[in-house]
């Protein structure tokens, strides 16, 4: 089974864009990247209330979800079997290091230690849309790309789930050891393949599954870059 | 929902925790109705707000060993498991690694884990000379449920013939602080489900369940299904109505193709804070739409394992089903939950022991459910 596409977004250390979402650099927003809850509304037209709490790597998920048009691709009684499939490599040492400063200085941070999990911005995502179906987060190395998506087309083939929001997320903004900087949230909404719901979209924007019939995130990014206005 | 497809057996079984360091020495203390929560020694240097932990004693560790590190006390849990199992080639293995922070060296104390549970993982592996490391599930206290439920899915569609699910998670202050900066510990020996629980009791080690397809390798019971849900609520506290629980529980039972009637048992997550117990009795309760059948939690004994939870458990859900006995509630004095939901309170034996439901969640808002068959 391949499954179909409905958007892709991404939100990087330059800015956001998605199929659902406008092409905006966090510099001209006159903010930092993964924005705030001012940043969100003016790009959406709505208020999302729990935005302020959400750390960095939360937010920039957040925003390419957002962009991807989870809100409008997903309907109201599909949100009970939708799935969230996100891997990383990087997991929370951001937030692990603002945890960790904050014991060195004697006082835990309340407001870090929830996102120092790396499945909690899955459970914002949860929220924000009301899904409910599994939510996995995935830790991976270096060299793999793509488990997620490997994931989520088997919750889609064994019944587990009816659309699945698959992503990418990395957040470091200093090296750290081994790790290489990075800010990336990259996403694509998947369901199952009826067919009919991929003819919603323009041709110009259709991201086909790729033949091989793997695919990854580093062919997601291109994808993105290729129906994306930049 | 489709049922799994090819059957999942249980092969072989593993753990390492403070209430033993094999799983004949665990079962043996956990069915006695054993307490391991106690006074912190390893820890007692730390600045957290609990008096109590169920912690691994200091030699865990060998001389030149890392305290702390979590790789010897997943392998010796792994070792266990395949031993059990008969010692298949390592190489037709598959590892899934469940934890939360894995090694959390290099962010706190010394070490280079940083947190990642995938450097963990590739560890293990290499140490055990498996054959890949399909994945590592980073969920929060489900971990274990949804390694175990990812593991099984992998196998009954034929990717693979085994995989060890390894849960692994110790105490850092890091995290114990964690806990106690959100006001989720008890100071003293928690007390899951009863009106004066307080808050969690953390502890540590690590749990390895071996699947296979192969019916020669089973132990007499099978993973017959998985669920998982988000409660899509709150980011730290379940779901008051339980709701969440409920439909993971659902989802799992379909997937084994029984209805909740059919279960003998039932396995809580029951960490003993108002919130998670609240929601959990009432989910459970709803479920049945009246008593439950015989429920008990393990969390009272052994404290939270967190990542390693779901594994840990699993494995005593599977004891039980063997045993035909359900052990007590631990600190379970008053019951301060809805009453449907049916805690022992005084070990028994089972009258059928066919079928358990095992179920846990996590921050995040997931929830986790396993049917396991006898």
């Amino acid at each position: 089974m391949q499954p179909e596409i409905l958007g892709v977004g991404r939100a990087d250390s330059v800015g956001l864009v998605g199929s659902a979402g406008p092409a905006v650099s966090w510099n001209d927003l006159g903010t930092q990247p993964g924005g705030t809850a001012k940043t969100f509304q003016a790009l959406f037209g709505k208020e999302h209330k729990n935005f302020r709490r959400l750390d960095r790597a939360a937010r920039l998920l957040s925003m390419a979800c957002e962009a991807t048009g989870v809100s409008s691709l997903i309907s109201d009684s599909e949100r009970q079997e939708t799935a969230l499939v996100i891997e990383t490599e990087r997991g929370c040492m951001q937030t692990d290091q603002v945890f960790a400063a904050s014991l060195n200085a004697g006082v835990a941070d309340s407001n870090a230690f929830p996102y120092t999990l790396s499945n909690t911005c899955l459970g914002e995502l949860a929220i924000q849309y009301g899904l409910r179906g599994p939510s996995l987060c995935l830790s991976v190395e270096p060299q793999q790309d793509g488990v997620a998506f490997t994931e989520a087309v088997h919750l889609l083939e064994m019944g587990d789930a009816r659309n699945v929001v698959v992503g990418r997320l990395e957040c470091l903004d200093v090296a750290v050891a081994g790790w290489q900087p990075q800010l990336l949230a990259l996403v694509a909404v998947l369901t199952v393949g009826s067919g009919d719901k991929a003819l919603l979209l323009p041709s110009s924007s259709k991201v086909l599954w790729p033949e091989s019939g793997r695919a990854s995130f580093s062919w997601l990014d291109e994808q993105v870059t290729r129906v994306c206005p930049q | 929902m489709s049922r799994v497809g090819g059957q999942v057996y249980a092969a072989g079984r593993g753990v390492v925790c403070g209430l033993g360091a094999n799983r004949h020495e665990f079962a043996e203390r956990i069915f006695a109705g054993e307490c391991g929560v106690e006074p912190r020694v390893r820890t007692a240097s730390w600045n957290v707000p609990t008096n109590v932990a169920c912690e691994l004693p200091i030699d865990s560790w060998s001389p030149g060993q890392r305290s702390g590190d979590p790789l010897p006390v997943a392998l010796s849990a792994a070792r266990q498991a395949l031993t059990e199992a008969g010692d298949p080639d390592p190489s037709g293995v598959a590892l899934v690694l469940a934890s939360t922070k894995a090694d959390l060296g290099g962010v706190a104390g010394e070490g280079d884990g940083f947190g990642q549970p995938a450097r963990l993982a590739r560890r293990l592996a290499d140490s055990l000379g498996l054959g890949e490391v399909l994945a590592c599930v980073s969920t929060a206290c489900a971990s274990g449920l949804m390694g175990l439920s990812l593991a099984a899915r992998r196998l009954a569609r034929g990717e693979q013939e085994r995989v060890l699910v390894v849960g692994v998670d110790l105490l850092t202050e890091f995290v114990m602080a964690g806990f106690g900066c959100l006001h989720a510990l008890d100071r003293d020996p928690c007390r899951p489900f009863d009106v004066k629980r307080r808050g969690v009791s953390l502890g540590e080690g690590a749990g390895a369940l071996l699947l296979s397809v192969h019916r020669k390798d089973s132990m007499g019971v099978r993973v017959a299904g998985y669920g998982a849900s988000n409660d899509a609520c709150h980011a730290l506290r379940p779901a008051e109505d339980g709701s969440g629980l409920l439909l993971a529980a659902s989802r799992a039972l379909r997937h084994a193709g029984v209805t909740a009637h059919d279960i003998d048992v039932v396995h809580v997550h029951g960490t003993g804070t108002y919130a998670n117990d609240l929601s959990e009795a009432r989910g459970l309760g709803d479920l049945y739409g009246g008593l439950t059948p015989p429920a008990f939690g393990s969390k009272a004994q052994i404290g939270h394992t967190l990542g390693a939870a779901g594994v840990i458990e699993t494995l005593v859900a599977i004891e039980s089903l063997q045993r035909g006995w359900v052990p007590e509630n631990v600190g379970l004095n008053e019951p301060g939950v809805d009453l449907r939901l049916d805690l022992v309170r005084t070990s028994r034996r089972l009258q059928v022991a066919r079928r358990a439901l095992k179920v846990g969640g996590g921050f995040g808002g997931v929830q986790a459910a396993l049917v396991l068959e006898a």
